[in-house]
This record gives C-alpha cells, structure tokens and sequence, in this order.
C-alpha cells in the first residue's frame, strides 16, 4: 500500500468508512428514524398545545439528535476493532488522532446529516416561528460534531469491553452538558428575540475546542485499548 | 535536599506505601472517630438555635463538608490519576481508584442532605438551580470512573483508561459548571434563594469547623485502608509482594 | 427540635449510616481477603 499523506489518509478514510456504513444502509436509518420517533413521542405525552410545545421543542430536537448521534458511537470503532482493521489503521505513520477525525466526519456525514435534513421539518411540525427551524439546525450543526468527537472519547475507552455501549453513554453523557445548554440557550435566545451573539459563540467555542482536544484524548484512549 | 526527595519518592513503591498507609491509618482513624463525635455532639446539642432557620440548618453541619468533600476528592482523583498516567507510576493510579467509592459518598450525602434542608427550608425537595445541578454532575462523573474501571480485567488498561476519563471529566468539570450558571442565569425566576454563604457566628462556626476536618480525616483514613486493599490485591497478582 | 427536627435526625443518621456502611464494607474485604485493616504483621510474614 503507497504511503498516504495526512489529507490522502483522512479523504481514503472518510470513502471507506462512508462506503461501508451504506452498505449497512439499516443502520444509517436507525439514527434518524430514533430521532424523529423520540421526538413524535413528545406532543404525545404532553398534549398538543401549540404554545407548550413551541417552548419545549428546543429542548427535545436537541436531546432527541443527542441520543441519536450517541447511537452512533457505538459503530465508529467497534467493528474495526473487532476485525482488527483498527490495529492496522494505527501503525500507520499518521497520528492516530488524524484517523480518529477522519472517522468521526465520516460517522457525522452519514448518521447526523440527515438529522439535520429533517431537524428544520420537525421545528416546523412544532411550530417554530419564521427563521428559528434554520436557527435549530444550525446549532445542531454545530453541536452534534461536538457529540461525536467527545462520545470517540468514551467509545475509545470502552473498546471490547462488556456492555460498552451503556458505559460509553454513562462516561461522555455528563461531558454533553455544556454542548446542550450553549446549543438549547442560542435557539431559545433567538426565540425570546435576544440578539444571537453570546450562546452561538460559545457554542462556537465548545465546537473549537473539541474539534482539536476530542481526537487527541480519543487517540490517547485508542492506544491504551489496543494494548 | 536531594536526600528528602529520594525518601518521599521510595514511598512511591507499593510495598512501602503499604506499610506507611498501615502505620498512618489507625491514628487518621482515631482522630476521625473524635472529631467527628465531637463534631456530631457540637452541632447537634450546642449550637444555638437560628433566630431564622429554627433547628434545620444543622443539616449544614452535614452538607457543608460533604460538598467540600465530593469536590476536593474529585480534584485529588484527576490529580493522582495524571500522575499515575504520566510518570507511569502504579501508586498513583491505585491512589485514584481508591479516592473513587469515597468521594462518589460524599458527593451523594451531599445531594441527600441537601434535599433534606432544602424541604424545610424552602418547601421542594429539589431545586434545579447551579449548584445543585453541579453537584449531580460530579456524583455521575465518580460513578463512570468507578464502572469503567471495574468493567476492565487488565491493570494496566484499568489505570490508564481510568486516568484518561479522569483528566478529562476534570478538564471539563469548569466548562461544565460555567455552562449550569449560563442556564441557571437563563432560566432565572422559579425560586429566589437566600444567599446560603451567610456569615456565621462562632458558636456555630466551630462546630462546621470541626465537622470539616473530621469529615477530612475519616476519608483520609477509608482512603488509606482501600488503597492497602487495592496494593494487595494487586501485587499479589503480579508476583508477590517483596518487602524491601 | 421542632417538627423539623425529623430531617435534621434524618441527615444526620444517613449520613453516619452511610460512613458505618463504607467502613463495614472496607473490614468485610479485609477478613476475607486476609488483609490487615490494622497493621500488625508485615505482608513478608503472611506468606
């Protein structure tokens, strides 16, 4: 095999897990028919009160695309992994954070964005005013790659254990507090008719700051798990 | 001076910090039983009552130190858990794995004895305000260190697993906390609390007083006595100890 | 104590519960996994 650079390695990556994931095409599925059945769950339990659920709906698009996108730790190492196909990724001479970006883009592309195709669908079913679906999906945006990159964490750290999926989801889950509360607070500023600057940017902020400390601690947990 | 460093670092090897955890926990022990019956004794019998509370701020007497506790250990977890991870140092780890069960306690008395002060005080057993909600964070924050590394075989992924989840649940323990008072500052309106952090008197300073350090002293010495538990087991593993 | 006084003997029996049980459960493995909880022997000698 040539020796790829870091851009050769994260594009040849990003194809192959994408081309693998469609080949399991029911369980790109999955992650988007949870998010839209958890959602649909709510106006059934709490009744369908447009002001109510106008309020609420927020908050349940982003828990309900935070649980899905967690749905999805479980597929990005797990299977290579199993197969060993990881332990051949990490010998090679790229850092193995790079391979961990490329993996998550590669999840985020084909689990979360059509999350976020129908996130703008689901804020109009609630009754989102004009402009605040689009608000809702940007955020998700932003948050659901901060999801992945902090949930490769847990699910590096989890690798071949028992039960993995439920200790992932028990380790990264508190780390989702501040991506929630900055993404839930810029849609519902914009819904109050508060100017978007201060919730998007540190929302920004917590996107930045995963994006170049989630791969490094994800490598870090790879290594220890491959040992 | 060089002489000090190299007697305090021996004691980094497991057989000998066995046997220091040994010798120290019988005095730590003693103390914490003292202090904390005298602690108990003070502020449930001798403190004055308040002129606008009634009885029920004894709780704090509780709350307080396990609060202080749950947060301090947690600290010291992270702390010995990068050290253990950075200079590959076993005793450092097992510090880490022994402070968990420990703090977890205490982060979870914490939250308990703050329900029960809460309810009188201010009718709701649970308010979602900052600090309440950073409490529960750190007590799910032990409780994923705990089951992380019980679900390992190895002891060495036990460790280094445990010290990566450490160091970034403590990295993160600032983020997070910052974010709970962004919301809690969005959300504001339900309950108007009163300050909590009144001056006190000292009748009743030095019953908290005494509780803190008692509440110290007692994890100190549960700490040591697990840590010799986890040297045991471990080195038993790996060979043997060798007294040296 | 008042009627109150029922949580403040709540918290503090819980709170001494909780420490009794985290001391128990800490002598409970010393018995069973010969571990000295107070130390008279040296780890050499229970060889």
């Amino acid at each position: 095999m040539t020796v790829l650079s870091q851009a050769g390695l994260i594009r040849w990556l990003v194809w192959r897990d994408v081309t693998l994931a469609w080949r399991r095409r029911s369980d790109l599925a999955g992650a988007l028919v949870f998010f839209v059945l958890v959602v649909t769950l709510f106006p059934l339990s709490v009744g369908p009160d447009t002001r109510l659920l106008r309020s609420i709906a927020p908050g349940i698009v982003w828990v309900a695309a935070l649980l899905a996108s967690m749905l999805c730790l479980g597929r990005l190492f797990a299977d290579d992994f199993a197969d060993g196909s990881l332990e051949q990724l990490v010998l090679s001479p790229q850092p193995i954070s790079v391979i961990v970006l490329a993996k998550v883009f590669a999840q985020w592309l084909v689990s979360v964005v059509p999350l976020l195709i129908a996130a703008p669908l689901i804020g109009l079913q609630f009754g989102l005013p004009r402009g605040m679906p689009m608000v809702l999906t940007a955020s998700l945006a932003l948050g659901t790659p901060v999801v992945l990159l902090v949930g490769a964490i847990g699910a590096a750290l989890t690798l071949g254990l028992r039960g993995a999926s439920t200790l992932t989801s028990l380790l990264v889950m508190p780390l989702y507090v501040p991506t929630l509360v900055f993404g839930t607070s810029t849609v519902q500023a914009t819904l109050s008719g508060l100017p978007l600057g201060a919730d998007l940017r540190l929302l920004a902020a917590t996107f930045v700051v995963a994006l170049v400390l989630g791969p490094w601690a994800a490598a870090a947990a790879v290594r220890i798990s491959l040992e | 001076m060089s002489r000090h460093a190299t007697r305090w670092v021996a004691y980094a090897s497991p057989p000998n910090l066995y046997r220091l955890a040994g010798r120290l926990v019988p005095w730590f022990a003693t103390s914490a039983g003292l202090l904390l019956a005298l602690g108990v004794f003070l502020g449930l019998f001798v403190a004055p009552t308040d002129f606008q509370q009634g009885d029920v701020y004894r709780v704090l007497f509780l709350h307080v130190p396990a609060s202080w506790l749950g947060m301090w250990l947690y600290l010291l977890l992270g702390f010995y858990a990068a050290l253990g991870w950075i200079f590959k140092a076993r005793s450092s780890s097992m510090m880490a794995a022994a402070l968990a069960v420990t703090g977890a306690m205490f982060t979870g008395l914490s939250l308990a004895t703050g329900s029960l002060w809460g309810r009188p005080a201010w009718g709701t057993w649970w308010v979602w305000d900052a600090r309440t909600t950073s409490t529960l964070i750190p007590l799910f924050l032990y409780v994923g260190f705990i089951t992380l590394q019980s679900a390992i075989d190895d002891p060495r992924r036990t460790d280094r697993a445990g010290a990566v989840i450490a160091v970034v649940g403590l990295v993160n323990v600032p983020i997070i906390y910052f974010s709970v008072q962004w919301w809690n500052t969005l959300h504001q309106g339900a309950t108007i609390r009163v300050a909590g952090e009144t001056t006190m008197p000292g009748s009743m300073l030095t019953p908290m007083l005494i509780m803190v350090a008692g509440c110290w002293v007692y994890a100190i010495a549960v700490v040591l006595v697990r840590l010799r538990q986890l040297i045991h087991r471990r080195e038993s593993i790996d060979g043997g100890l060798h007294g040296s | 104590m008042g009627h109150d006084g029922v949580y403040v003997w709540t918290a503090y029996a819980l709170t001494l519960a909780a420490m009794a049980v985290e001391v128990a459960v800490l002598l409970w493995r010393s018995r069973s996994g010969r571990v000295d909880v107070v130390p008279g022997r040296d780890l050499k000698r229970e060889r």
